[in-house]
């Protein structure tokens, strides 16, 4: 039975990410003996699907016309008020982080960005985990102020089963910000795959030495039927492929089955993107480069070898 | 011609930070820098007022340690800087850095833009700029990849995670900035220089009017790790013992 139903609340901006926190939330809050309420902006998906996924309720934060989603902030932080909630996982999205961080600054309280693992503590609190250091640290908290806030990144959690509940849905609207007005939104341009989706990644660094060489790197994806992505600077500083595809602490972060490093070092804020992926296998002709560290299979040679006979052997092996 | 503050952290530089046994992080060789995307930030609050005119004010918070920050955010072309310094600001959190800059925004005068970085260096919590924009109750516009400063106002193109959104906000407003939005610059002598002649106001949490509840913790901290690598770490021969491996983990 739900003591409160304010319990665990979960904010996504993305139907998918919604979905997942639905399916944490709901062993979250029956393991806290609350309730689970989903918090949406309006105009994007239904909210309804929040409730077949296992949500007691929604509430549709309705937006005028033209304005940026972080606007709801003051709204949300005053339904926070009322509504005293123990608990807010919000699905980390550049918008939704904005929005939770000014929510946050006005409750006064903590707000832990990017958790990479939640566990909950016997007193109900929950432990996280976050990179820091650009990767090359790992701080474990606990939010000492209330309600706790959590941002998780897309595709932490498993996406739920239907889990059909009967509940409310309903809406608040939010008041127009007249000193802040969206002129124009241009969607993402479909550039090729989406390596956070891909069950094979392919990432490479500086070891390639021109853009046309690419083309190596791009074969052996196909083989695999996966994607390509790249370290920061072939991205932002030499141009090679686009800005979607850098994996990173800033950039994309990747967690395929298996994930082929390519001429690249290993530094702290690429493994910060990668260090999810099931099996990592690294080529690199530094036999002290610090991605064998972090490989469960390193072949230490030229990558303009290596590359051509390791595509042409698993072009064998995967018919 | 517009008043402009940018903010800054100056950071451990993680590239110095080594992991001992058991994974414990030593800081004791790490020297400071400041953070990479508050040098964009700089530089663009910088370009915009050699442009346009007006001035750049640098806030920076921290502890003792960050008055030797000066110098380097002052060579890169702000006017003067406002330091806020107290051991009760050293690892200070997104709230309590905010209130403190709040405050310290206040001392600086009247502002028509606040230029911050995305997210810190070192933590990458990526709240300081709007939770210091709710707090001193002005627009935010976060992730800007492209800015533009007209006679009233920001124009700003945000790269968020399904596209380009174009914002257009009045003054005052804080805009975050990815670092697309300007290359920092490689400070000249004459700029290093000059940097010592130019004004350091420094403030405490008391002068800033932070105590209690403002400088509280609002988390504990269990742990501060080396993330542990659970990595295999085979070393294969030849380029068929690694397609075999790879064609066993795809399946």
């Amino acid at each position: 039975m739900c003591r409160n139903m304010a319990g665990v609340w979960v904010f996504s901006e993305q139907r998918s990410t919604l979905l997942e926190l639905v399916g944490e939330g709901r062993k979250l809050a029956d393991r806290l003996g609350v309730g689970l309420t989903a918090l949406v902006p309006g105009g994007r998906f239904d909210a309804v699907d929040a409730i077949a996924f296992g949500a007691d309720e929604a509430i549709v934060l309705t937006l005028p016309e033209g304005q940026p989603l972080e606007t709801a902030a003051e709204a949300v932080a005053r339904l926070v008020g009322e509504l005293d909630p123990d608990l807010i996982l919000w699905g980390a999205t550049l918008r939704a982080k904005g929005l939770a961080a000014r929510v946050a600054a006005r409750l006064g309280a903590a707000l832990v960005t990017d958790a990479t693992a939640l566990r909950v503590q016997p007193d109900g609190r929950i432990e996280t985990d976050r990179m820091v250091y650009g990767g090359g640290g790992v701080a474990t908290q606990v939010a000492l102020t209330r309600p706790q806030m959590i941002a998780v990144p897309p595709r932490t959690f498993a996406e739920p089963a239907v889990n059909p509940r009967i509940g409310d849905v309903r809406e608040v609207v939010v008041p127009a910000d007249s000193r802040v007005k969206v002129t124009e939104r241009r969607p993402k341009s479909n550039q090729g795959a989406d390596i956070a989706a891909a069950g094979v990644v392919v990432g490479v660094g500086r070891g390639l030495a021109a853009a046309e060489d690419l083309a190596l790197v791009e074969a052996l994806a196909a083989t695999l039927g996966g994607a390509v992505g790249c370290t920061r600077p072939v991205a932002e500083d030499l141009g090679w492929l686009p800005e979607d595809r850098y994996i990173g602490i800033s950039g994309r972060k990747v967690a395929p089955k298996v994930y082929v490093a390519v001429g690249l070092s290993g530094q702290v804020q690429h493994l910060a993107g990668m260090r999810e992926s099931k099996v990592v296998v690294a080529i690199n002709k530094d036999e002290n480069a610090p991605i064998f560290a972090n490989a469960d299979y390193g072949l230490v040679g030229d990558l303009y070898t290596v590359l051509p006979a390791l595509t042409d052997e698993l072009k064998k092996l995967m018919r | 011609m517009p008043n402009v503050i940018t903010c800054y952290k100056w950071v451990i530089d993680e590239a110095d930070i080594r992991a001992g046994g058991g994974g414990a992080l030593s800081f004791e060789q790490a020297g400071r820098k400041i953070s990479e995307y508050d040098r964009n930030a700089i530089e663009a609050a910088v370009q915009i007022c050699e442009q346009q005119g007006g001035s750049v004010t640098a806030i920076s918070l921290g502890g003792p340690e960050v008055k030797s920050s000066a110098k380097d955010a002052l060579s890169r072309g702000p006017e003067r800087a406002i330091l806020a310094l107290d051991p009760a600001f050293a690892n200070a959190d997104s709230q309590t850095t905010a209130l403190g800059l709040t405050a310290a925004v206040k001392l600086a005068g009247a502002y028509d833009l606040i230029v911050c970085g995305e997210g810190s260096g070192d933590v990458y919590a990526q709240q300081v700029g709007p939770r210091l924009a709710e707090l001193l109750g002005i627009p935010c516009i976060t992730f800007a990849g492209k800015l533009t400063v007209t006679a009233t106002g920001v124009v700003a193109e945000r790269k968020l995670d399904d596209g380009v959104e174009v914002v257009e906000a009045a003054f005052p407003v804080l805009v975050t900035v990815l670092p697309d939005v300007a290359k920092p610059r490689i400070p000249s002598l004459k700029q290093v220089m000059g940097a010592a002649k130019k004004e350091v106001k420094v403030v405490d949490a008391a002068a800033l009017g932070l105590a209690g509840d403002a400088l509280a913790a609002r988390f504990e901290t269990k742990a501060l790790k080396a993330p542990a690598s659970n990595r295999k770490q085979v070393k294969v021969a030849n380029p068929v013992a690694l397609a075999e491996a790879i064609a066993g983990a795809v399946r």
